[in-house]
Formats: structure tokens, sequence, C-alpha cells
């Protein structure tokens, strides 16, 4: 998977803790087998060998990591076409295939202020809409700004490796704009790269492209329940089953009606994302 | 200087069932669509990673989520550099409108039709009649108060039957007919429209009898909820039907699903006479070729279908496989159509100026003559493209009412809720598409409030569905900009909880009508242009009392589905929302209405350009109102009555066409 670094070992090392600290795999895994949903198979230790005592959960393993870093180089190309749409800011007729085009605009009404907009129209790369810019692009220019930033907190005592709090507080910093260590705040604030960092490691866990093997490409999904997997056949009884199932938990009786803060975690925003239409994808009909 | 028959600009449920009409029909026809053929394109680039399974092609790469989904620019949705402004009256400047889907269909061979979700209904009977209705509900008057125009639609929804019935074979559709009849027939409105609208019962077929092409997809668990929430709030749940091969049934033969529906439609053809070009025996129509069943993977919705042979419907399965193999028909990906010529002195579209935008950092100028010009852009571009074609007032133009009454549906209206924690892992929303049961009982809804101006008065609402969340990366994703305002409960081990949530979602909606009001409309941007200098549309566009007043009428009956498992302590936070701007893009309707008055509409009965004898328009834009529920089966089916037409009309055999 990694035939090109794009990062050296300090950049990649400090990526990693971060990571870590944004999704701390292995302690979100041993506060479910505690108390949490346990899939089916969790008893298997070929398909969950982390709930065996194989190999930790962690960043690291599911080589989070090397993902992102190929998902960077993979977007090279996204540089060009930005360039290629600045140059259309400043002379958005360029490529106007209609004759006389001012007259034409004249005619029909049109305004001699030409803009250029798909940007606004989330219709370009980019960390948030408004902001274009290559995933490569902004790796480069953030990840030394990240180690600066990470290198300055250790002088300053604030960033011991051995010390979570002070990884947890620089994670949130970051993500606040608050890092005071972070180079050009204004020109590329730390939140944009971390929006871009956090996105990242969703798709990496998440999605399907992740080229380590099972079960680890796809120990996350397996531990939320969520069982859509590439190359999924289904029949009419699994179907039929997985009804009679749902069914037996609806008419289970509760024995004491479950609040808010115990479903949606305690999160307010988190339950606004989750029942919001729009907050998430709408299917087609 | 060469001349084909027809250029057919865009390929979706219109365009794509048209060309091939008239191409087997003889015609010389040429198929033009602005994107690439993106799910060859996929397959060719991704099979190779897939190769060393041996599995015939079917390639698990496909199912690329963040690709398909999340991606920008996203490569199947819009083309790069491709936008549309919005504003919600007509005193503001516009801005580029965001979301997901920009108000694009989809930009690929065979348009939206690739994209969608199969939830295949016909247009009801009084959705032809909506205006009459409302006069003899004497509601006409306040309708036209709020600003609305609606209007009866000047074809009967007879003249659609034998086309629906042809549509349901060429599409597969499965479902239960009896079943989803009752469901419109039992309901409290039918029954007390039968008794007090005096032309109500007799506005179309309202039994159905022609047999669907397979069982109903199988009851998922979302389905089974909300089926019984609707049973315990008195409503009548169908199973949707779904133009996709039916899970579980033999290979799919067209051919003889085309001649089933022949055989059905001898008693329903328009004056007792089958057309033409659906005289012949079926094996005159339509290849040998089959199509798989549905494996149920999960993947479809907005995704394309990646099953084998396509079980999941659409043109470009369907109709567009049949046009390639026809030596008298050409498709052409990759092609900008900017303008439609025209000839002032003679009152006819002349052909179609086109960028080749195969490479698109060096768009290619072309232009194709033809003797007819059929446009199906969507709702949006087709009356963007008259715009921008003929006298700087555009073309057809000349009672300003091109792109006047655009509709959108009310598209994400509707509840959702997170089931308690027992549920993880109990929903399966991976089980096939996004919708499974149905119910018409909200179509028209009573308002019975007591201390409300319109107390007894009906208001138009639309089709209700149980729908599953299937996209776990998209939604996370969209959480992933949060941190910036909670950081600390958007991180760490809330983040990974949170990821749960979703695969305990539920969902029930509305697809609610959006009635047509003029002030409703596309027009051409003043300032903003796409990549290549070409105006962008503008879309002018607000929520009118009709669709507030549905929200207010809707609520309490959504959250009365929900009630019981809140109740009991199933279901959490039942949330309902009234729609949002950003989901603009599906169901576009309305720009280029039909009627036999130029003045108050754009296309003739058989959507020929009032002006322009030889120019139609034949996707969604011609319905003078936007139903109340997923339009493509009355595209695809107006697309064959249109292409019909033309067949029956035309003089000669392949030259010049005359009317």
């Amino acid at each position: 998977m990694n035939n090109y670094v794009l990062w050296d070992d300090e950049g990649r090392k400090i990526l990693g803790k971060l990571a870590q600290f944004i999704m701390p795999l292995d302690d979100w895994l041993k506060k479910k087998i505690v108390d949490g949903y346990t899939p089916p198979d969790a008893n298997d230790p070929n398909k969950f060998p982390w709930r065996h005592g194989g190999d930790v959960l962690s960043v690291d393993r599911l080589r989070l990591i090397d993902f992102i870093e190929m998902l960077a180089r993979e977007s090279a190309n996204d540089a060009f076409l930005l360039h290629r749409w600045a140059m259309l800011e400043d002379k958005p007729l360029t490529f106007c295939p209609i004759e006389c085009k001012e007259d034409w605009r004249e005619a029909r009404g049109l305004d001699d202020d030409v803009k250029f907009g798909p940007v606004l129209a989330d219709n370009a790369p980019g960390t948030l809409v408004g902001f274009p810019v290559s995933r490569s692009q902004l790796y480069a220019e953030s990840v030394p700004h990240l180690c600066t930033a990470a290198r300055a907190r250790k002088k300053a005592k604030k960033l011991d490796d051995d010390n979570p709090k002070h990884w947890e507080s620089f994670m949130l910093d970051l993500f606040k704009d608050k890092c005071a260590e972070w180079p050009e705040p204004r020109s590329n604030p730390s939140s944009r790269f971390m929006i871009q960092l956090l996105r990242d490691l969703l798709y990496a866990v998440l999605g399907m492209r992740n080229p380590i093997a099972e079960p680890w490409r796809s120990a996350v999904l397996a531990e939320i329940g969520e069982f859509r997997r590439p190359g999924n056949v289904y029949d009419r009884a699994d179907i039929a089953r997985g009804v009679a199932e749902f069914k037996k938990v609806l008419a289970e009786k509760i024995e004491s009606k479950p609040t808010p803060s115990e479903v949606f975690t305690t999160s307010e925003v988190l339950r606004d994302h989750y029942l919001n239409f729009g907050n998430g994808p709408e299917q087609k009909e | 200087m060469k001349k084909v028959d027809f250029v057919v600009v865009g390929s979706g449920g219109g365009g794509g069932t048209i060309s091939w009409l008239l191409a087997k029909a003889g015609f010389h026809v040429v198929l033009l669509e602005q994107g690439n053929d993106f799910v060859q394109q996929a397959e060719a680039e991704l099979k190779p990673v897939h190769a060393a399974d041996g599995d015939g092609g079917f390639s698990p790469q496909l199912h690329d989520e963040y690709r398909f989904r999340v991606e920008r620019p996203d490569p199947k949705r819009r083309l790069r550099g491709a936008y549309n402004t919005f504003r919600t009256d007509d005193s503001g400047r516009a801005r580029p409108l965001g979301g997901k889907m920009g108000g694009f269909t989809a930009s690929v061979l065979g348009g939206g039709s690739v994209l969608w979700g199969t939830w295949s209904f016909r247009a009801l009977p009084i959705d032809f009649r909506l205006a009459t209705h409302f006069r003899e509900l004497k509601q006409e008057k306040l309708l036209h108060e709020w600003g609305y125009a609606v209007s009866d639609w000047p074809v009967k929804h007879a003249d659609f039957e034998p086309y629906y019935n042809l549509t349901e074979a060429l599409f597969g559709t499965c479902g239960d007919r009896e079943e989803l009849n009752n469901a419109v027939t039992r309901t409290t409105w039918f029954r007390k429209f039968k008794d007090c609208a005096p032309s109500f019962a007799g506005a179309g077929n309202w039994d159905p009898s022609f047999r669907l092409q397979g069982p109903p997809y199988p009851l998922t668990p979302v389905g089974y909820m909300f089926q019984e929430a609707m049973n315990k709030a008195g409503l009548n749940p169908a199973m949707l039907a779904n133009s996709l091969i039916s899970p579980g049934e033999p290979r799919y033969q067209t051919k003889y699903a085309i001649g089933r529906a022949l055989r059905a439609s001898a008693g329903v053809w328009p004056n007792a006479q089958v057309p033409k070009f659906w005289c012949g025996s079926e094996n005159h129509l339509w290849s040998d070729r089959t199509r798989d069943a549905c494996n149920m993977c999960g993947y479809c919705g907005e995704f394309a279908c990646w099953g084998r042979s396509a079980p999941k419907s659409g043109t470009r399965v369907t109709t567009i496989r049949e046009l390639a193999d026809l030596p008298n028909a050409e498709i052409r990906t990759d092609s900008l159509v900017y303008e439609i010529m025209y000839n002032s002195r003679t009152r006819r579209a002349t052909g179609v100026r086109y960028l080749d935008i195969s490479d698109p950092d060096h768009p290619k100028p072309e232009t194709l003559y033809a003797h007819n010009v059929i446009v199906s852009c969507g709702a949006v571009q087709s009356a963007r493209l008259l715009l921008m074609s003929g006298p700087p007032g555009g073309l057809g133009n000349r009672y300003d009412q091109v792109g006047r009454n655009a509709c959108f549906h009310i598209f994400g209206m509707g509840s959702k809720g997170v089931l308690r924690k027992g549920f993880q892992g109990k929903v399966h929303p991976e089980f096939g598409h996004t919708g499974n049961v149905t119910a018409f009982d909200y179509y028209f809804v009573e308002d019975t409030r007591d201390n409300s101006d319109t107390k007894g008065m009906w208001c138009k609402g639309g089709t209700l569905a149980s729908a599953a969340k299937k996209n776990p990366l998209e939604n996370a994703d969209a959480l992933a900009i949060l941190p910036t305002k909670a950081a600390e409960e958007i991180t760490g081990v809330n983040l990974l909880d949170g990821l749960e949530l979703y695969a305990r979602s539920v969902e029930v909606r509305v697809t609610g009508d959006d009635l047509p009001m003029p002030s409703n409309r596309v027009d051409l941007d003043p300032n903003y242009v796409d990549e290549y200098g070409l105006p962008v549309a503008r879309i002018t566009r607000q929520f009118g009392k009709h669709e507030v007043w549905m929200a207010e009428l809707l609520k309490p009956r959504m959250d009365a589905l929900f009630q019981p498992y809140e109740a009991n302590g199933t279901l959490t936070g039942g949330k309902f929302s009234p729609g949002l701007i950003d989901l603009f893009g599906d169901h576009q309707l309305g720009t280029c209405r039909m009627g036999e008055d130029p003045a108050s509409s754009v296309v003739d009965p058989y959507c020929r350009v009032h002006d322009v004898p030889n120019l139609f328009v034949v996707d969604s834009s011609f319905m003078p109102t936007g139903l109340g529920l997923n339009p493509m089966k009355t595209v695809v089916a107006n697309a064959l009555r249109v292409g019909t037409w033309i067949v029956e009309q035309s003089r000669s055999s392949g030259s010049e066409v005359s009317y």
C-alpha cells in the first residue's frame, strides 16, 4: 500500500497519535464489551480477533494513516482542476462557445458582471463549502504546521507522549482553532485540516476501500451492526429471518423506558444530527 | 448538409425511451447525453481490481460509498463545474445552490433512471383533473388567491393506461396490483370524494388490472415496523411497487412482458385503435436479452445498480441497450448541448449545437442538423436550454411561460427516530433498496382543526413510505463538520458511539405534492456561468401557503405513527421536518407545462412546443401539476405516448416528418 511516502516519521507519528484520540477504538471496544452491542459471531476468534486477545483494535492495526496517505496521493490531480477554476473565476467566459458572446448576453438581459461559482455550489474538492483545496494540498500544507505546533507544545512541556490529557487538549484546540502554536491560523486554520482528517478517518473505517485484509477492514462496521458488504447476496428467506428477529425485539417488554441520554449518549448535538432530515443522506426514490 | 431525423437531448426516462421507440420505427436517431456512461466507465476502470476473484466481472470495488455518495465534484450527479443558483423570491440576487444534489437529477447515460430508487407509482386519475377537482370542492378560488395555477392536464388518464402497462413491462415493475389498488380505494379521501365530487370517480381507471411483473419486494424490518404503525393508525399500507426484477424470480424476458402488456392493453387504447407501432409481435419490438433478478445487495438508490445484468431498471439497461443494437441509431455521450438551432423564417428547429467534452479540458464545438429536436434534460436544464436558444426571449417563450410553474416535491418531509439499544444489529437496512411499505392515505388530507380558517377543506399531500437508512459513511461524513462547534461531544468514544445510532435509525417520509405557482420558476442567471461560460439556471422558489398547510396537517399524523413506539420506549425523539431546500434535484417538474393554450403553457398535448412544431419536450417538465409520488413511470409512459403519436403522424418513413 505504501509505495510512495508523503510524510516523514515525525508527521506520521503525530498524525497517528492524533487519530488515536479522535477515534480511540480500543477504549470504545472495552466499553462495548462491558455494556454495549455484541455482534453476531463475536465469539468467533477468526471473525472478531480483537475481542479474543489478538491484535488490539487501533489506528495502527487498521493502518488508517497509510490509507489516508493513499487518498492524499490519489487526489493530486484535483489541484490542476482547482487551478483551472481559479483561472475561470478571473475569466469566466474563456471557454464560452457562443459567437459574439457579449452581444448574446446583452440581448438576453444578462449582466456584465460574470461569475463562476461551483465552489460555493459544493461542487468542488474541499474541506468545507467555499474553501476549495485538494486533499493532497491540504495535507502537504498542514502536516508541517501540525509538526511545528506539536514541537512547540512539547518544548513547553504541554504535549507529553505519555499524557493522554495533553493530547486530548491538543486535539480539541486544533478542532476549535485555539491552538496558539499553529502557524498561519488565518490563511490555513487548523480546523480545516482536522475536519479533513476526521472525514478521512471515517472513510477508512466505514468505507470499503481500506486495502487491509478482512476481518480488520470491516471491524468497525461489524462492531456497529452494519452488515452491508460488497458482494452481499440475499434471498427472501434471509429477509424473513431478519424480520422475525426484529419482531422478537419489538415484542420485548421494556422494564424501564430508556431516557434520551441513554439512547443518544450525552450529546444534544449528536441527537439533532441523527433526527433532522438533511443532516444525513436522504436516499432516492 | 446531412440531417438526421431526430436528435434527442438527454437520455433519462423521457429521452432514453423515446429515442428507442423512434429508432425502432425506422427513423435515424442520435441520442446526445452530456454525461458519460458512468456505469460502464466505473466497471471498466475497476474490473481489473476484481479480476483475480473470478466473479464474472462483478466488482465489489464498485461499492465505494465515498466515491459515489460523498466525493465532490460528484461525477454522476452533475458535471464538474455545473451548478444552479437559487433564491426564494424574485426580488433578491440568487446564490449558487449547494447541497448534495444542487438541483440536478443526474448527468450520466440513462439520467435519473440510473440513480433512482425504483419507487414505481402510476399517477392517480385525479392528478390529471386537479383543477376540476378543487373547483368541485370549492377550493379553486382559495388556491388562486394563494398564488397557485393549478391546471387540468389536457390529456386523460385513460390516454396513459396502455403506456403505463408497457412501462411496467419494460421496467419489470414488481408489486401486488390488487393490494396497491386497495391502498388507494380504501382511503378516507377516496370514499368521501366518490360521494361528493361529481367527476372524481370518472377521472380514470382507479382499479387497473394489468398484473405486475413479479411479487413485491419482501417486507424488511423497517417496512414491518411502519406497516404495523400504519395499521395501528388506521391507514392502508401496501408494499411499494418497484421497477426492478423481483428477487428470486427467473431471468426476466422483457420481450414476453411486452407481449403480455400489449394483450392486456387491447381494450384500453385511446379510440380503441391499436397504434401502428404496437401492432406487430413483440418479437419485432425487443431482442432476446434477459435480466437477472435483484440479489438484494443493498447498494442501489443513489448508487448505480451493480447487480449482474442490472436488475434495477432504467433506460440504460432497457431501451438504450436495445437502441445501441440498431444501425439507424447513434448514442453520443459527453455531449453538452447549449443551443437548439432555430430558423425564424420557417419557425422550425434545425438541429443543435453542442460541446464534445470527452476531454473536458478541451471542449470541441460540434453542430448536428436534424429534422426534429426532442429535449429531455430534466425540468431545470430543459427550461435553461430553451431559454438559451432561439430569439433573445428564448425558444417557445412568446408568452413568458418557459420555466414557470416549477415544482420540486416536498421531498424531505418526514420523521426520523432512533430505536433503543436492543435493536442494534436488528434493523438490517442493508436488505435491498431504500423504500418498502407505502400508503396513499395522506394523498389528500382534510383539515379538521376547530380553530382553522381552512377547516373542512382538503389539502393535497402525497404518498407515504418507509425508508431504510443505508449509507453510514455519508451520514458520518456530514457529522464531521460538527467538532468545530462541539469538539468534546463529537470526538473520542462519543464519536464511535454515535456511529451506532445510524444503524438503528428509522424513517418514514412523504413525497409531498408541490402545487404549481407561476412565480416559482427557472430562468437564466444574469451573472453566474458554468465551466463553459454558459449562463446557469436560476431557480426561484418558495413554499406557498399550501405547502405550509400540508406540513401543519401532516405533522400530527406523522407523530401518530411514531407515538406507540415512543410511548413504550422503543423509539426516541421522532422528529418531523417539513422539507429542505437543498434536496432540490430529484423530482423536478412543470417548467414546460402541457396545455392547449399557448398563453398559459409551453407544449401542446403531444409535448410539442407551441410555436415550434418540430420541437418536443418529453421529460417531467411537461407536467401541469406535480403529482404526489415518484414521477418516473409517468415520464416513461408519456415518452412512449408521444413517440407513438409521432410515428402515427409521420407521413413518410424516414426523412422529413410532417404533422
